[in-house]
């Protein structure tokens, strides 16, 4: 078990991560709107990008239970429910045509898959740096 | 002048090629699944020898790789440099000969790799008999395809056949360089390299075989397909051009980042760091090239299920390409490097991109060979959401499982002393193992709908006979 310190760090670290992703995206979602010629109101991005997150968020606290197993149980079908929402949710959302929104989800998933690696990679980099879990590099 | 069988496009090879490579898809997915499972269930291997991890996975990848890509690269290069030159093939017989001996390499050499013939060299396990076989169907692939440009009556070279010349070009100068070893029986032989000088030649090998045949060759696929799918010109074609130039001059140099922290020059592994960083600049322009070629031609998506696979292809190929330059940094591989992120940075490269822009092509491409409709739009559909899901959930669970495995792995003590034992901890891997194993057979079952479908696309149709179009004189050679 870590010390209290480190978790506290690590926690509010992934947290303020968190809310980079939140507000990176619905930027993104609306840099991208103009190619779709879907509705580019920030308000709208960020009300779009929060239902979609919502029931990944609402799963990720199966966290406080660090147990794999629980964990795959519960974040998986929410992963599957965020995907549903934003390929479902953008045509509805921004007003553009199923097939519009079905090209703008596919490229924001492509966002948000680097994201998720930036995060892995990021982590990894202040790990090995010393910042995090002690590890003998 | 009457009409003779000359004048049209060779497209029966092409119909065969698709076949073959849509058989070696279903067969390789499902060595995969099996292996996912025995990493679940180990005694699954029944203690026979041929069903061993060990001997299964040269079967997968070189399933995957040679007979799965290769045919599928094969027939679609056969199909578009015809289009792009205006021209049916040159040495038609040749190009059978290179369909079905190709498949006959790979039917006897997936044979020896389960007998356990290897070389030992990742992704080229094949012994020497079967290597100057590949060589010389190889060289007949080249012979062909620019023999057909040779002959070309347009005079511009369309950008995807550059790519498909320089994966022609750089596999055959990588695999006779690589492949080159003193034959001791006629299964067995020694690589003329030893020691640290066998890694990198290894590896310049192994990533240019991902960099020109998986990445390269696949891009002249998409180059061609899907400008023709969305019925639009290409974005940008000079950005093509210049992104083919800096893919080719960059991804040459990136091979020594597989061997970081080993018996090679420092400067060697930072060069190939320095490499793959820039690698991003091309991949990137690629993609982005594509995505915006796509944009306007949302219509298409009513009635084409293709057009969807290689729209989300491009997606994971802005992953991958992101993710093997990062993963290249030093900082990031001492964590990354021997664990299972690895094998997920592959899949969503294999999975995600070769995969997905493959399965759209040949969604495009068989019912133009057939004359027909496809059989069914709705389990086409079906398939572009299992093989969504399937590589999600891969990668995720590879993800997990890989850092959870840098990490535990170099987690020491107050005294220095490894935290947990190897053992222990690939015990903890079984949730990511299992949901892995359950990621694959999504995939694959979304494989085989694809099978089945396009099987009876073409069930009963005729071969349809194509005549090169008349060439614009303002482009004619």
């Amino acid at each position: 078990m870590l010390p209290s310190s480190s978790l506290t760090a690590i926690s509010v670290g992934y947290f303020l991560a968190l809310l980079f992703g939140f507000i990176s995206t619905a930027f993104i979602s609306r840099w991208m709107a103009t190619t779709y010629g879907a509705r580019s109101s920030l308000g709208l991005h960020f009300a779009l990008i929060t239902i979609v997150a919502a029931p990944l968020c609402v799963g990720s606290i199966t966290h406080l239970f660090p147990d794999v197993f629980l964990n795959v149980l519960v974040l998986i079908p929410a992963m599957i429910w965020s995907m549903y929402l934003l390929y479902t949710g953008i045509p509805i959302a921004l007003e553009i045509t199923a097939e519009k929104g079905m090209l703008m989800a596919s490229a924001l998933v492509g966002w948000l898959l680097v994201a998720s690696v930036s995060l892995l990679g990021i982590s990894v980099g202040l790990w090995t740096l010393g910042i995090g879990p002690f590890l003998g590099v | 002048m009457p009409d003779t069988i000359e004048q049209y496009y060779h497209d029966n090879v092409v119909t065969r090629l698709v076949q073959f490579s849509v058989i070696w898809a279903v067969v390789a997915m499902s060595v995969g699944v099996y292996l996912a499972a025995e990493l679940v269930a180990p005694t699954l291997d029944f203690g026979q020898p041929w069903l061993s991890f060990g001997r299964l996975r040269p079967l997968h990848t070189n399933g995957i790789i040679f007979g799965f890509g290769v045919s599928a690269l094969m027939g679609t290069a056969f199909y578009s440099v015809q289009r792009t030159s205006h021209v049916p093939l040159y040495a038609p017989k040749l190009a059978w000969v290179c369909c079905y001996g190709w498949q006959l390499v790979i039917l006897l050499g997936g044979l020896s790799l389960l007998a356990g013939w290897t070389s030992s060299k990742e992704y080229a396990e094949l012994e020497w008999p079967f290597d100057i076989a590949i060589t010389i169907l190889w060289v007949g692939f080249g012979i062909v395809f620019f023999g057909t440009i040779a002959r070309r009556k347009i005079k511009p070279i369309y950008i995807s056949n550059w790519f498909y010349g320089a994966m022609i070009i750089v596999v055959a100068m990588i695999h006779i360089v690589n492949s080159l070893a003193i034959p001791v029986t006629f299964s067995k032989s020694y690589s003329l390299y030893a020691g640290a000088q066998d890694a990198v030649v290894q590896w310049w090998y192994g990533h240019n075989a991902v960099g020109f045949l998986l990445t390269g060759g696949f891009l002249g696929m998409m180059y061609y397909f899907l400008p023709k799918q969305a019925n639009r010109p290409l974005w940008s074609y000079r950005l093509s051009v210049v992104a083919f130039w800096a893919f080719t001059y960059t991804y040459i140099w990136a091979g020594p980042h597989h061997l970081h922290y080993n018996a090679i020059p420092e400067w060697v592994q930072s060069l190939a760091v320095v490499m793959s960083l820039i690698l991003l600049a091309p991949s990137w322009a690629t993609m982005i090239n594509g995505i915006m070629t796509v944009r306007s031609a949302s219509e298409k998506l009513k009635t084409d299920p293709a057009l969807k696979f290689i729209v989300l292809s491009l997606a994971f190929y802005g992953l991958a390409t992101f993710e093997g330059p990062m993963m290249a940094i030093r900082s990031v591989n001492v964590i990354s490097h021997f664990t299972d992120w690895t094998i997920g940075h592959v899949h969503s490269g294999a999975l995600g991109w070769n995969a997905m822009v493959t399965y759209g092509t040949f969604y495009f491409l068989v019912p133009r060979l057939a004359g027909k409709e496809l059989y069914s739009v709705g389990l086409a559909n079906l398939h572009f959401w299992l093989a969504l899901a399937g590589t999600m959930l891969y990668i995720i669970s590879m993800w997990a499982a890989g850092v959870s495995q840098g990490l535990l792995w170099l987690s020491v003590d107050e005294i220095g002393e490894l935290s947990y034992g190897f053992k222990d901890i690939m015990a903890s891997m079984v949730p990511y193992y299992g949901l892995r194993l359950i990621a694959g057979l999504i995939f694959l079952s979304g494989t085989i709908l694809m099978a089945y479908n396009l099987y009876m696309t073409m069930k009963g149709c005729k071969p349809v006979l194509v005549k090169p179009p008349k060439v614009d004189p303002a482009y004619s050679v």
